[in-house]
């Protein structure tokens, strides 16, 4: 499903390049539950972005499903985005001016859904995570864990193939990491949908199918 | 997704609602300013725009070589008739009218009122809206009357009046009942009935009532009279040029074929091109303070929109994610910022009754009311609205959506972004207009309280002129002379003097000027002073000191005229000192009619102080036995009741005649309309722009303060005080303010002293009325920066540092 090969990126900082990844080479195949590890600095978020074409990196190449996906026009990548990638942040990034419903339909909207389509989606949503009674609040009136499970939802809605998380536990009690971990594991097992996550948590990590580690922009496992 | 645009737009609008109020306040602010302006230059560009084939209507008005002969507003008498009749191809019909102040009285009112004796015709040329009465046959009689609804309800309290009487006096004292034939509506603007601020008739009579007032319409020697023409379809001006010269040639001697051409103005836009273009450049100007005004909401409206979006950078980075497009970004933004002006406006139409009341006061003049806009204003309100919308949303639909993703998700915002000289030169765009329009103000207020100081040449206060009836005969002028000695017994009265003409306006100097010189002849160079028909009690009456002789005295010598002359006139005719020209001899043109020169006053200013102070020359009224004007300077003391008293007597001496008073320093008031404008709405442009460049400032230093709540906590953990916080945003701000004085200055210098120049007496431009602005608008400025990031600065660190 995705394979990256020769992958650097780098910053100019006071004159000198500064590498954050060095040489990526990955295969990651549909269905398969990946955990990215490493200490703070080694490049595991850049990593994340550049799969989520969020950023690009300075040279390599990056197929996605068979198709090279760096320097795509914005339209193509947002076609992407729609129907095939989800997104889930460590800081949720909820739309503070829309409740929890109106999140999660968002992406609907783009998708130009119907609005009867997109109500039985979300609908669906919210019951399946147990956040009914939640609907018509907005983000800042929720907990953290309640927020990330909207994020969740709402990365869901459009049915992704690939769900990338940033340390999507990140900000929350082990209670609450856990009943995400489930939930994870859970939509990898049932719906087949491919995780890549970063997590610092071995535990966490467990729950994958595999684990890659970087140390200094470099894969060493 | 129109509604979720929608959704997120208005909740977003509440979210920030100091910083949308603050927004749509200063809009409302400078789209309030910019309509009623606009309305106002609607309606005097349209002002003759509802009289019937209005353009093919013409005011036929006269170029004279010598102004002596006559009037430029005026034409001969008989000019418009023969057109029509000897050239009806060109010329489909004609109105004129001799404007007359005549005695209107009904049971016990007594009332002087303009009114225009004048052509049938009016009523149906022009398409009048009548309320009672038939246009075709109500001025057809002698003694038939045509009233407007508001003198209707003045004698009769109603408006259906039709066959009632009011009894007219003539210029003899005679009296004749006139019948009601018709009532106008309120008429529209137009230059027919008011055709300058002193012809505005209400009162129209029948050219067939000449006999009664003793005139004559259809004269060629009469070059008095108003004349109208409408000319066939298809027919240009330059058609009648010769026709009328041929006219002339037919009927009228050579000196006045020499000296006269007479010119067709048109109605469509005569009130606009008429004094020199006076009220069309006042509509310049205003147009461009509106301008600048709207340009500086907008641009505050902008500045503050995309300072605004910096802090929605999380939400476009997240939009991205879920898949929406560029595209579709900036139409959300768009469309956020165009429901906001749209807000914004629709505050302003709300705001416009409420205004206008302010702005008639301002302008001296009624605002059209708003359901009389036509659909063309409302739609190029919407348009603005639009455009408005568009440029505000533009840069963050367009830069901010264009941001990487990456970078927006974080929420970082380039360093470039939101500190750019793109932004910073908004702000200074503010501070230019705002620094400007306060300096501006201050120079034109200074220049023209010039005009209200009293330093005209004569003492203005406590200075009345009252309309005598006219009787010009002999006995009229020694009925009237006994009428100024029993006014001038009363302790009341200071002096009064009788004349034709009388300063600052009121007169409008009808008699124009005369011309004399030191030899006879037409040849020889002449000097053309402002002519004043006066008693001997004129100076003292006016206090215009005397340089050398006396003034008039009443031993009339018949083929020797006594002359008075200002200061002016003695230099023009080349004497350097003013007892040189005592008791020399000029000829009075164009006749060369001998007259000594007994007196030389000095100058002052006989008619408005825009011109340099013309020349003026008195001959005493006993010559002529021509008077219009009382002017009476009271005593000191209740001005109110020196008048009551003073009109008890007037009631005794002229039972039928109304004590109609005028005070001097308000007729010299009407005379600086224009000015009086400019003055009114430089200084609402300077409370809306300072109240604008505030709301700009406290928008912008809020959104930074919010921006930099980190860099204020770490600052202040490493040690930075309070006041070196603050000093943090003033600096940010202190370079865009100096670049704006540096623009500011030489650009009001520019336009101000080119205003000036067009005024004879000017006030000089010192330093002051640069600097203080400044440091009025720095010291605003400042406190309100202060006053914003105190708060800030004086808050915990702790809290600011905590989220993450
Ligand atoms: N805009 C940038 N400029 C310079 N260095 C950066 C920038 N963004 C990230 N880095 C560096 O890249 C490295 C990797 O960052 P990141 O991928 O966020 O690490 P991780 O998520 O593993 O903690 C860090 O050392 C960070 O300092
Ligand atoms: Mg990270």
């Amino acid at each position: 499903m995705i394979q990256l090969s020769n992958i650097f990126k780098w910053y100019n900082v006071g004159g000198n390049r500064s590498f954050v990844l060095k040489d990526i080479n990955l295969t990651i195949n549909e269905g398969e539950f990946v955990s990215i590890m490493g200490p703070s600095g080694s490049g595991k978020s850049t990593l994340l972005h550049i799969l989520g074409l969020l950023d690009e990196p300075n040279e390599g190449s990056y197929l996605f499903q068979e198709q090279e996906v760096l320097h795509l026009k914005e339209k193509q990548r947002s076609t992407l985005y729609k129907e095939h990638i989800g997104f889930v942040f460590q800081a949720y990034h909820l739309i503070d001016e829309l409740t929890v419903y109106e999140n999660i339909e968002t992406p609907l909207i783009y998708k130009n859904l119907k609005g009867s389509e997109r109500k039985a989606i979300v609908a669906d949503l919210i019951d399946r995570f147990g956040i009914v009674g939640k609907k018509d609040l907005f983000p800042a009136q929720l907990s953290g864990g309640q927020q990330q499970l909207v994020g969740i939802a709402r990365a869901l809605a459009t049915t992704p193939k690939l769900l990338l998380a940033d340390e999507p536990t990140g900000n929350l009690n082990s209670k609450q990491g856990e009943e995400i971990m489930e939930l994870f594991k859970q939509l990898n097992q049932e719906d087949g949908v491919t995780i890549i996550q970063v997590t610092h948590s071995e535990k966490n990590a467990e729950y994958g199918s595999r684990i890659i580690e970087l140390l200094d922009g470099q894969v060493v496992k | 997704m129109l509604k979720n645009y929608f959704k997120i737009a208005w909740r977003n609008l509440q979210k920030h609602k100091f910083h949308t109020f603050i927004n749509v306040v200063g809009l409302a602010c400078g789209l309030s300013f910019a309509l009623a302006i606009g309305a106002y230059i609607w309606q005097e560009s349209t002002f003759d725009s509802q009289l019937k084939n209005v353009n093919n209507q013409y005011v036929l008005q006269s170029e004279w070589k010598s102004p002596e002969m006559g009037m430029p507003i005026t034409t001969l008498g008989a000019l418009p008739k023969a057109l029509k009749e000897e050239y009806p191809d060109l010329v489909r019909n004609y109105y004129r009218f001799d404007g007359i102040t005549c005695v209107l009285s009904y049971g016990d009112q007594t009332f002087n009122e303009e009114a225009a004796l004048g052509d049938s015709t009016l009523l149906s040329m022009y398409g009048l809206p009548l309320l009672y009465g038939n246009a075709a046959t109500a001025l057809k009689d002698p003694f038939s009357l045509v009233i407007t609804n508001d003198i209707a309800l003045k004698y009769f309290g109603k408006t259906d009046v039709l066959g009632q009487q009011v009894n007219v006096k003539n210029f003899t004292g005679e009296t004749h009942p006139f019948t009601v034939t018709a009532v106008l509506d309120k008429l529209p603007k137009n230059s027919v009935t008011n055709l300058n601020e002193s012809l505005n008739n209400k009162v129209f009579l029948s050219s067939e009532a000449v006999d009664f007032f003793k005139r004559n319409l259809d004269s060629w020697q009469n070059a008095f009279i108003v004349g109208y023409v409408e000319l066939q379809a298809g027919i240009s001006p330059e058609m009648l040029k010769q026709p009328m010269k041929d006219l002339l040639v037919k009927h009228t001697d050579e000196k006045v074929v020499n000296n006269l051409i007479p010119t067709l103005n048109p109605l469509s836009n005569y009130h606009l091109k008429k004094d020199n273009g006076l009220i069309e450049k006042m509509l310049f100007t205003l147009g461009c303070i509106a301008g600048f005004i709207l340009l500086m909401a907008v641009v505050n409206f902008i500045n503050l929109s995309i300072n605004g979006s910096t802090s929605r950078l999380k939400e476009i980075g997240v939009r991205k994610v879920m898949g929406s497009s560029r595209k579709q970004l900036g139409f959300q933004f768009i469309g956020e910022s165009v429901l906001m002006v749209c807000l914004a406006f629709f505050i302003a139409v709300l705001l416009y009754p409420f205004i206008s009341p302010a702005f008639s006061a301002i302008l001296g003049q009624e605002l059209p009311k708003i359901y009389t806009f036509s659909y063309s204003i409302w739609l190029y309100i919407f348009l603005a609205c639009l455009a408005i919308g568009l440029s505000a949303g533009l840069y963050p639909a367009f830069r901010l959506s264009a941001l990487k993703t990456i970078n927006s998700v974080k929420g970082k915002i380039p360093h470039n972004l939101g500190n750019t000289s793109f932004l910073r030169s908004l702000v200074g765009f503010q501070f230019v207009v705002a620094l400007s329009v306060i300096m501006a103000a201050g120079i034109i207020s200074r220049q023209v309280s010039l005009f209200f100081s009293n330093n005209l040449g004569y003492d203005k206060e406590s200075l009345i002129t009252v309309k005598v009836p006219r009787d010009w005969s002999e006995t009229g002028l020694s009925h009237m002379k006994a009428v100024q000695q029993a006014l001038k017994d009363l302790p009341q009265i200071e002096n009064i003097s009788l004349s034709y003409d009388t300063p600052g306006g009121q007169g409008q100097m009808a008699t124009g000027v005369l011309n004399f010189a030191q030899d006879t002849g037409n040849e020889q160079p002449s000097v053309s002073a402002q002519y004043i028909l006066a008693d001997t009690s004129f100076a003292a009456t006016y206090k215009i000191p005397m340089l050398a002789g006396k003034f008039l005295d009443d031993k009339i010598n018949q083929d020797l005229a006594k002359v008075v002359i200002s200061e002016k006139a003695s230099q023009l005719l080349g004497f350097k000192n003013p007892n040189d020209a005592l008791n020399q001899q000029v000829y009075l043109k164009p006749n060369d009619f001998p007259a000594t020169i007994v007196g030389v006053t000095k100058d002052f200013y006989a008619a408005s102080m825009r011109d340099a102070q013309t020349p003026v020359i008195w001959t005493n009224i006993k010559a002529d036995n021509l008077f219009r004007y009382f002017s009476i300077r009271l005593n000191a003391g209740n001005l109110g009741q020196h008048l009551a008293s003073i009109e008890k007597e007037w009631k005794k001496l002229l039972p039928n005649t109304p004590f109609e008073y005028q005070f001097m320093d308000e007729s010299i008031d009407a005379l600086y309309k224009t000015e009086l404008q400019l003055k009114n709405a430089a200084y609402t442009a300077t409370i809306l722009s300072s109240l604008i460049v505030f709301l700009g400032i406290v928008g912008l230093v809020s959104l930074n303060v919010q921006k930099r709540r980190k860099e204020i906590g770490v600052r202040k953990v490493l040690g930075s005080t309070v006041n070196g916080i603050i000093s943090l945003f003033m600096k940010d701000l202190l370079i865009t303010f100096i670049v704006a004085i540096v623009i500011a200055c030489p650009l009001v210098y520019l336009f101000i002293s080119k205003w000036l120049q067009s005024y004879s007496i000017q006030i000089t431009l010192t330093p002051l009325f640069f600097i203080l602005p400044i440091l009025l608008l720095a010291s605003v400025a400042a406190a309100i920066i202060g006053l914003q990031t105190v708060k800030a600065a004086k808050s915990n660190p702790v809290d600011s540092l905590r989220d993450e």
